[in-house]
């Protein structure tokens, strides 16, 4: 009975720490840096481009 | 295309949009987006970096980052009406609190669920199981 119960707790402490799947930065948060090269060849830096304009970022994956 | 005709409705001067391409195959990315239309820039490298940092699970996911930099708004879907409510707001300066709450992603239960979460969910079956067993 102590083995199922420390089992439950652990699911509890587990799931609790989870979070939701989709997890992105919390509205507040300064966003995390996102450098890349486009598909143009150019380099992007969202530090750079937020400095003085809102920024969309559409985050997707083809499969 | 959705996105194309959304940051239409914005100036270039203000907002600025771009696509991240979490495969990180240019050739391909550039097919895809060429099939549906799609001129917005579009990063298509770093990819596992981008993904850690914004502990991205599920796709595609909206990020709205208010000029400083700082995210205005964030939601696991391209909803076109959501995302133009959180650009007004974030143009505007309207705190993140008044922009819609983020809607659940659509699909499987299990896009819900962080990995944690689904261990912790096998951890109570076995619980059960285990229950059961000893009858």
């Amino acid at each position: 009975m102590r083995r199922v119960l420390a089992s439950f707790c652990i699911a509890i402490v587990l799931a609790a720490l989870a979070g939701p799947a989709w997890a992105v930065p919390s509205a507040g948060q300064p966003a995390p840096p996102l450098k890349g090269t486009l598909v143009t060849g150019e380099q992007f830096d969202l530090a750079t481009v937020a400095k003085d304009k809102v920024v969309v970022l559409f985050f997707w994956q083809h499969t | 295309m959705q996105l194309q005709q959304l940051m239409g409705e914005f100036s270039d001067a203000e907002v600025a949009a771009v696509t991240v391409d979490l495969v990180n195959r240019q050739a391909e990315s550039r097919r895809v987006l060429e099939s549906l239309k799609v001129t917005l820039p579009t990063v298509w490298d770093n990819a596992q970096a981008i993904i850690r940092a914004y502990s991205l699970r599920v796709t595609p996911s909206t990020v709205v980052v208010r000029k400083g930099g700082i995210v205005h708004f964030a939601v696991p879907a391209y909803e076109q009406a959501v995302i133009r409510q959180a650009i007004r707001g974030a143009l505007e300066g309207t705190p993140a609190a008044d922009t819609p709450p983020a809607q659940p992603p659509s699909g499987s239960a299990w896009r819900w669920l962080g990995p944690a979460a689904g261990v912790a969910l096998f951890a109570l079956l076995g619980a059960v199981l285990y229950l059961i067993r000893k009858g």
